[in-house]
Formats: C-alpha cells, structure tokens, sequence
C-alpha cells in the first residue's frame, strides 16, 4: 500500500472511525463485537474502495450499509447466546464481566436506553441507531440497509411507539426528568 | 410516541458512554499494512441476491478448472511452484557427489509484500519498513530474503525486512566405514557457521551404520552449509524449503503494540478505581492483556529464532554393497505386480480425465451441430410452407 493510500485510510478513519464505533456498540451492545464489526467494515469498504462513491454524502451511507452488515453478521452468529438469554428473563441483569470503560463511564439513564434499544427487534434497531444516533437521512439509511425509504420510514414509526411504551424511558419522556446538559456526543 | 429529539439526544449520551477504543485504528491500518488479516466473511444473503453472477462465474471456473484438468493430462511434466512456500526436492541417486541441480540454486525468491512506511498513528514503530522489502523478480532465497542474511542477533528486528524460515534435509550416502567421520565433519562444520547441532542420532552397529544429524545454522550461511553437506558424499535424496513468515511477524507485532497501549490504559484506569469491585474488574482484564502479550512474545520469540537459523538435517548413510543393490532391483514378482497396478491405475485415471475433456467438447460441438440442424429444418419448412 502507497504512503499516500495509508494517509486517506488514516484520514478516513480519523474522521469516520468514532460515529462508527459508537453506531456498532449501540447495534451490538458489546464494544469488543462492535470493534471486530467496525475493523471488519473498513477493511472490506477498503478492498472495495475503488468503486466507493467519491463524495462524502455518498460515502456515509455506504460505510454504515457496510457497518450493518458486519453487525448483522456478528449478531447472527451470536444469536444462540442471545435467545439463550432472553430464555432465562436476565437481559436486565447487569454485564456479568463489565469491561472497565463501562463501570467507570456508564450512567443509568445510558444503560435504560442502551437495554430498552436492545429489546427492540434487530431491523428496528438498526433503523433508530442510523436516524437518531448517526443522522442519516431516511433515503440514506435506505441505501444503507437496501430497504425503501418507505419501509424505513414505518420502521423508525414502530420503533418509536414501542420505545415510547418502554417503561424504563418514561423518564425521559417526562419533562422534568428530562436528560440534563448538552448531548455529549 | 417518543419525541425525536429527545430520542436523539438519549441516543447521543448512550453512544457517548462507548469510548473509542486504544489502538483501534492503528489496528485497522496495521492489517492493511500487512495485508495478513484474514478476508472478511462474504454476506451471504449479498451472495444469493445474485444468482446469475454467481452461476456465471460458476460456469467459468468450471470451463476453467476443466480446461486446465485437460491440458494437465496432456502436460504432465509441467509444474509450478506454489506462491510463499518454495519446496525442491531432488533424489539424486545418479549424479554423483555434486548432486547436479543444486536446490538452493533454482529456488525462488519468495514473495515479498511491499509496506509502505506507517502513519503516524501507529506510534512510529513501523516507520522506514519499505527499505529492502519492495525488490522483485527472480534469485535465490539468499538474494531475495535480507533477513535471513543478517545476523542472528539483527534477524528479529521489527518486521523491517521479509522474514523467511529455511529448513532443508540432504540424505548421503558415504563410503564404507566413513559414517562416524562424517558426522564428525559435520559437527565441525556447524560449529564453524556459528551454529549448533540440535539432535544428533548415531547407530554404528550392524550392517548399516548410519546417521541424522538436526543442524541450526545461521540463515545466511544455509546455502553454503548445504553446498559442503552435498560434498561429503553422494547426494540421494536434497529437499529445500522456504516459508515467508512475513506477515505472520508484522501481524503479532502489531497486536502486540496495541495490547501494550491497552494494558496502559488499563493502569490508568485501575489507578482511578474507587472500589474494590472495580480494581477486582480492572484487574482481571490486565491479567488478561498481560497473559495474551506474554504469548505473543513467545510467538515472536519463536518465529525470530527459526528466521534466524535454518534448520538442515542431514542423514548419513553407508553405501550399499553390491549385493544389496542386487536385491533391491529383484524385487519379488508380488511387489512388481502391486507396483504395476499402481502404474495402470494412474495411467487409467490420467486417460478418463483426459477423455472426459475430450468428450465435453465433442458433447458441446455435437450439440451446436443439432441446433444448427434443428434451425436449418425450421428455416425450410417455413420456406416450403
């Protein structure tokens, strides 16, 4: 690989590598599966790069199509585990071996949504993570998970009326409850 | 329904709760780098979106691999090395001491990727990577491999040059009584190059004295190890191999760079933990990061060591006497049989696979001929009518 092939990656990633860390672990819920995912992405949206669209509004949707793949990939191979535990009712119970940056940084109302997000079926999920975490527009979370802008649009609706009947957010709905300070995104 | 913005902003605290994590990047740009890191899983469901493609390139790999069964059947002396691992064998039972075709002659130099030097954000380590490593074209293992030639104390530096492990194995053949002074020889020689015997096995007694002798011996001094070997008698049997180790080196380098940048953070963070629940947590992943660098630095340690010395295990054997070379060309009527119906069975296998081309393209012309037919009957019919 040229030096200057290695400054683009070096650029892109700069640039890119956080939001799509972040839209994994949200998707995933396991920042060890969502770094696996998130690598995976980049070097394979990398091994195709010559046919990734030249501009940025292009690039974005493509980079998280590739993302949701790989989280998708990752979910489905984990989803024994998963259904496992939703056998046993514990999906509330806390992280049995928590990494050390979540017991130092997680708060509760983070973990409310993260849980009440992974309660959500996976495509519809994957729909609220693109839209209200990432900002992708409706047509580019339809490029992004090959669905119509219609289908989207009626996800991110259902999504938002099961998260709205979702107990443990009624806090935030409330307004004096409401979340405190700037997003710290 | 939950309002938009609250749900964007409940969803920019919780992603923000998520820290990038060490090295990740570096990680990402290290595999590139190296180009070791495994191809990622193809979508399936992407894959069987497509079936025309994919039957279409099915039919083509198919044309192909039957094509090349073919030519292979009616080629059978062509051979091609394969790529990253260089494997010579030579039984050399006629030529005499110099054992023609030296193997270390005719093989070639194993592919070398060609890094480029790393960015900045890989902490500098892998900077001035390229010098050394992008030459092409033909040579010798020797010519091609600079880190083999360096110094066994130099060879482990890192992931700087192509990293190739040698081993080879030459079977001679010595006059009557001469086994225990070839291994002697032997034994002077490595200790000459500066390496040492690994395993040496000696039977003396009997009607067949022999020898094996496992030889470690500096990487670049194999070839001329191996030219003095070829001397000490009469070569049966010389096998050269050669395995670029380069990206294996470059990745557990790299993973372990990483490990070590998460490990201090780990520290860092055990230094802020406040109870004992947390340095309990923040221990366990540091016995974790430490167990895992500890291994790779076996691993490193164990790739450096065999790129550093070739291995070359020499079998010493006496000549055999007149009357045993009578026996072995006597063989019994049975193992002739046996040995001609192993004979029949590949020459009867190399002719069904050379027909079953020959009958695909018969099939395919006869097929085009009856089209044709087909169409020229139609075509006079509707003239006729």
């Amino acid at each position: 690989m040229t030096q200057t092939a290695m400054a683009d990656m070096d650029r892109w990633l700069a640039t890119s590598y956080g939001p799509a860390y972040r839209t994994a672990c949200l998707i995933l819920r396991n920042p060890a599966d969502a770094e696996d995912a998130v690598q995976d992405a980049f070097l394979r949206a990398w091994r195709f790069r010559d046919a990734l669209p030249s501009d940025e509004a292009g690039l974005r949707p493509w980079l998280y199509r590739v993302v949701v793949n790989a989280c998708c990939s990752k979910l489905r191979a984990e989803s024994p585990h998963r259904s496992r535990r939703e056998d046993l009712g514990d999906t509330d119970v806390a992280d049995p071996d928590p990494t050390p940056e979540l017991l130092s940084l997680r708060s509760e109302s983070s973990r409310l949504v993260v849980d009440a997000l992974a309660d959500l079926p996976e495509h519809l999920r994957v729909a609220v993570v693109l839209r209200y975490y990432a900002g992708l527009s409706e047509k580019e979370i339809a490029t992004a998970i090959s669905r119509r802008a219609g289908t989207v649009k009626s996800r991110l609706h259902e999504a938002r009326q099961r998260l709205a009947t979702d107990p443990r957010l009624q806090s935030l709905q409330s307004p004096d409850k409401a979340f405190d300070g700037e997003a710290t995104r | 329904m939950i309002d938009e913005s609250v749900l964007t902003r409940a969803l920019a605290e919780a992603g923000a709760v998520y820290d990038e994590p060490p090295g990740g990047r570096a990680a990402i740009l290290a595999a590139l780098e190296s180009g070791s890191r495994r191809e990622p899983t193809p979508d399936r469901a992407m894959l069987w979106r497509r079936p025309v493609p994919i039957a279409v390139a099915a039919a083509v790999v198919g044309l192909a691999a039957m094509g090349a069964v073919y030519v292979g059947s009616r080629e059978p002396e062509r051979t091609s090395p394969a790529i990253g691992v260089v494997n010579t064998t030579s039984p050399d039972l006629s030529t005499g001491k110099s054992g023609g075709s030296a193997p270390q002659a005719s093989m070639p130099r194993p592919p070398v990727p060609a890094p480029a030097p790393l960015a900045a954000t890989d902490g500098g380590s892998g900077s001035g990577r390229a010098s050394g490593a992008g030459t092409a074209g033909g040579g010798s293992v020797a010519a091609g491999a600079p880190a083999a030639q360096a110094p066994p104390g130099q060879a482990g530096q890192a992931g700087s040059l192509a990293k190739v492990v040698k081993t080879g194995a030459v079977e001679i053949a010595v006059g009557e009584g001469k086994v225990a002074a070839t291994l002697s020889r032997l034994e002077t020689l490595v200790a000459s190059t500066r390496g040492f015997v690994a395993q040496s096995k000696t039977q003396e007694f009997g009607d067949a004295p022999s020898g094996v002798v496992s030889m470690r011996v500096p990487s670049a001094s194999y070839e001329p190890v191996l030219t003095q070997v070829r001397r000490l008698g009469e070569v049966r049997t010389a096998t050269s191999n050669g395995q670029d180790v380069t990206a294996e080196f470059v990745d557990n380098e790299a993973r372990l760079r990483t490990l070590r940048r998460t490990l201090a953070v780990y520290e860092t963070l055990l230094a802020r933990a406040r109870s004992i629940g947390e340095v309990l947590a923040v221990q366990q992943q540091i016995n974790g990061a430490q167990t895992q660098i500890e291994q790779l630095e076996g691993k490193l340690k164990v790739l450096t060591d065999q790129v550093s010395y070739a291995t070359l295990t020499v079998t010493v054997v006496e000549e055999s006497s007149d009357a045993d070379l009578a026996v072995a060309e006597n063989p019994s009527r049975l193992r002739a049989a046996l040995d001609d119906a192993k004979d029949n069975f590949g020459d009867g296998l190399a002719w069904v696979i050379a027909a079953s081309g020959t009958l695909a393209i018969l099939l395919v012309c006869a097929g085009g001929l009856l089209v044709l037919a087909w169409g020229v009957r139609r075509a006079m019919r509707r003239r006729l009518v």
